[in-house]
């Protein structure tokens, strides 16, 4: 261990201890005696949106197959002699993984044999074995993934809506690929990511649960093993302020119109920025459309949205920023007309304070819950790292926040230039 | 967790589970009325209707104020069916008194909340019928939603496997009833429903946190009056067919949804039946992952779920067309290797393994101690989690061949890709 230091919740009795490892790995690990299961990832910063990269001293930067990084943690869960899943089904532990835009998790929740399934965890993410033929074995499955995804209306509506907001960032493309883009995957490609992004530099273990920080540092000391930072270099393309299209519209075979409208923002330059802002959005749109708003009263009545209505949680990662609401509606250009009405009042005159502050309370309420959980704590460090920000951060941030910021945040950042309806009907 | 149960009157209990590990408190209310599939859009309605509104906080808009103003507290429910009894829950939590900034005193105030949605719903002048408004707008959020009902493909199609599998019983219809069922509606009929729903259901009250239970339980003692106990049927086994019924349907989509109902003539135990499940797709080590999906790169997703109160098994798979046939034999394969117990025996201890490790979850959310409970009732079976283990790890690989004899395919539900899609 180089450096630790103990993290401790403003509200909630909890804390966690944050350790910088001799090997370059964080490790962050709250215990939570009281409970009997325990949840760890392990993880690293590299999603789909990392497509153009290279080493420090390599010449030049390495472009590769959209859907890499999802394929890579599929196939890391192969060694020569077993799979990850034969050796957890040893343990008893629930193990899976999943890749987002900006990160990959390795994960498992237990509640027994936490300390040997602690060890098949370190162990595979840290040993790749990739051969042409177990690549080719894999392309099958993916693709069925893909298939599966394409067929889901929803995932539809987000990516297309991603397409209109923007005109480069990788962002918007599907995080498993194409069909075609994975049939250019193979080993030599896989290792070459693998070298570059798992480094324990670029990687974090989160543990919440029944266990002991001591002893999850003692197999930590026995099993990482100590790399160099090698100097990551990434590049994203040049994205505009703009959108590229302002309406997407997608033909499925749905009951109900599916509808978006997401806002493209400035993307933040801090991790601490970014979760502030994020707040600002979220608050401030909960304000004007959420189930406690006037507006949305009304649009119910005008029977122009249901209950699937909703503001979203804002989307954020390297580059790129989002806010969005949405549902079903068989008038989805309506709702953005009358959504853009609230919003031009909102900003000129103001909005309702009294329900700012309640829906800020009750987004404290919402932070001291998902300390109930271990699965939500330990998700919580590993996304805490993940994005930047401190253990508990968001906790501190939201207590300073106020109806003026989110005022203004609503006044400065969002442009109804910048909405993009998306749109999947039958 | 410490759990006490305490009969409130004929046919209403409330159990609650100290737990002062958690910083919520939550309250579960579970009415049980044996299923009355006529019945299901007027109970189902007015189960929404309930969530939405009530006398003192009259529109979605109050409800969520109200909502807000508890910290974030939340009301949310669900209605299902489980064997032959239909099940409507209602649950309301939120952060635990401590947590409260200015001493709210939150778990009464939620208590107090959702008696108030269930007992003094918002109705019409006359008090014989829940208001024209309300009932319009949970009508068309009804309808919405059957009409959804094609959006997800994999539940799609798991809805019509189960209509065919268990054509003319009670599992055949979803417990939200059909789209002409709903339309037949009135706020009145919807009302009247409810009222003798209210009545006769029995009802089980659940409370998890740390709290001071009996002045909880005052506030539930005069809330409901005693009812005669219902016979609810919660095992309702359904007869394989002589000859598997394949039915095969299409759609606009790009992968096809491959569904097959196995049954069971036989009374297995609940423990058995779960394991034997398991084992043939019931975790990333079971026969048909590892082989159907790792082998044979056929799927993404191959897996099985048990429903033992219909003596079934569900397994589901998207493929691609070409491989449909393919993938049917695949599967169909490794349930004969069960069944001649032609598997390395440990993938029997493994799954020992992952359902003690599962069960010994419990008690870690506020849910899952709700759930463990309610289960227990529904089972008529005391034991507890420690004795439940205990009897997965006496079975054997004999009792589960035995199991996988007695299994027969009974129905195949494949969603096809519809030409020029």
């Amino acid at each position: 261990m180089i450096d630790s230091e103990m993290i401790t919740a403003p509200y909630g009795e909890q804390s966690c201890l944050r350790v910088k490892h001799q090997t370059g790995l964080n490790i962050d690990i709250m215990e939570m005696p009281d409970y009997h299961s325990a949840y760890a990832l392990f993880g690293t910063k590299y999603g789909s949106v990392n497509t153009r990269f290279k080493l420090k001293g390599e010449k030049d930067f390495a472009e590769v197959p959209e859907g890499i990084a999802h394929f890579l943690e599929h196939k890391l869960f192969e060694n020569e002699d077993c799979d990850a899943f034969e050796r957890y089904a040893k343990t008893g532990a629930i193990a899976n993984a999943y890749t987002s835009f900006d990160r990959t998790a390795y994960l498992f929740m237990c509640s027994e044999n936490f300390k040997p399934s602690l060890e098949i965890l370190l162990d595979f993410v840290q040993h790749p074995y990739f051969t042409q033929e177990t690549v080719a074995k894999e392309q099958g499955i993916i693709a069925q993934e893909i298939l599966m995804n394409q067929d889901e209306p929803n995932w539809k509506l987000f990516f297309n809506s991603l397409k209109g907001m923007y005109y480069h960032h990788p962002v918007r493309i599907d995080i498993a690929g194409t069909v075609e883009s994975i049939a250019k995957i193979d080993a030599d490609l896989l290792y070459r990511c693998y070298r570059t992004f798992y480094n324990l530099h670029n990687m974090t273990l989160a543990i919440a649960g029944n266990v002991k920080a001591e002893e999850v540092l003692e197999i930590c000391d026995k099993l990482l093993i100590p790399c160099e930072n090698q100097g990551l270099e990434e590049v994203f393309p040049e994205e505009p302020e703009t959108i590229k299209c302002s309406e997407m519209e997608a033909i499925a075979p749905v009951g109900m119109p599916l509808f978006s409208l997401d806002f493209k923002l400035k993307p933040k330059k801090t991790g601490s920025e970014l979760l502030k802002a994020e707040m600002l959005a979220e608050l401030a749109m909960q304000t004007l459309f959420c189930s406690s708003s006037k507006w949305y009263q009304e649009m119910l009545e005008q029977k122009l949205i249901n209950f699937e209505f909703g503001v979203d949680m804002p989307f954020a990662g390297s580059g790129h920023f989002s806010v969005g609401l949405g549902g079903e509606s068989r008038k989805p250009r309506e709702v953005r007309e009358k959504i853009f009405a609230v919003l031009e009042d909102a900003k000129r005159n103001g909005f309702d304070k009294q329900a700012f502050d309640r829906l800020k309370k009750a987004r404290y309420g919402g932070m001291i819950r998902s300390m109930n959980s271990v699965e939500s704590n330990a998700s919580m460090l590993f996304d805490s790292y993940m994005s930047g920000v401190k253990p508990f951060e968001s906790v501190s941030i939201l207590a300073e926040l106020h109806y003026e910021d989110a005022l203004q945040f609503l006044r400065d950042e969002i442009s109804l230039d910048n909405a993009v309806l998306s749109i999947v009907h039958a | 967790m410490k759990e006490i149960t305490k009969q409130l009157c004929e046919g209403v209990q409330l159990t609650a589970i100290a737990e002062p590990k958690f910083k919520t408190n939550s309250i579960a209310i579970v009415m049980l009325m044996p299923a009355e599939p006529e019945n299901y859009a007027k109970w189902s309605l007015a189960h929404s209707i309930l969530l939405n509104s009530c006398e003192k906080y009259p529109s979605v808009t109050e409800m969520s104020k109200k909502m807000q103003e508890l910290y974030g507290s939340h009301i949310n429910g669900s209605v299902s069916v489980s064997g032959d009894v239909f099940q409507m829950n209602f649950t309301v939590s939120a952060i635990a008194d401590s947590y409260a900034l200015n001493g709210e005193k939150l778990c009464q105030e939620m208590t107090a909340f959702l008696l108030e949605c269930l007992l003094h719903p918002l109705l019409n002048s006359d008090s014989n019928a829940f208001t024209e408004q309300a009932f319009q707008t949970e009508l068309q959020e009804l309808l919405d939603m059957i009409a959804s009902e094609i959006n997800d493909k994999r539940a799609y199609a798991s809805k019509r496997l189960k209509e065919i599998a268990f054509a003319g019983e009670i599992a055949s219809h979803t417990c939200y009833g059909t789209r002409e069922e709903v339309l037949a509606l009135t706020p009145e009929i919807v009302y009247q429903a409810y009222l003798e729903f209210l009545e006769k259901a029995q009802i089980l009250i659940y409370y998890v946190g740390s709290e001071n239970v009996s002045e909880l339980e005052n506030l539930f003692q005069n809330a409901f009056q005693p009812r005669k106990l219902q016979n609810l049927c919660f095992y309702s086994p359904s007869a394989c067919k002589s000859e598997p019924v394949i039915v095969r349907e299409s759609m606009k989509v790009n992968q096809c949804q491959l569904l097959l109902a196995l049954k069971s003539n036989q009374n297995i135990s609940f423990e058995l039946f779960r394991m034997t499940s398991l084992i043939l797709g019931g975790t990333p080590f079971s026969l048909l992952f590892s082989n159907v999906r790792e082998k044979l790169s056929l799927c993404y997703y191959c897996s099985s779920k048990d429903i033992r109160s219909k003596n079934s098994i569900i397994i589901s798979s998207g493929v691609s067309a070409e491989n449909l046939e393919k993938t049917q034999q695949a599967i169909l394969e490794q349930l004969e290797l069960l069944q001649k117990g032609e598997f390395d025996d440990n993938l029997l201890t493994n799954a020992k393994r992952y359902i003690i490790n599962a069960l010994r979850l419990t008690g870690d959310t506020p849910s899952s101690c709700v759930a463990e409970v309610l289960e227990r009732f529904i089972r008529e079976d005391h034991a507890s989690v420690e004795e439940r283990i205990a009897l997965f790890e006496q079975i054997t690989k004999q009792d589960i061949i035995a199991t996988a004899n007695t299994l027969q395919l009974d129905s195949v539900y494949m969603l096809e890709q519809e030409e020029n899609a």
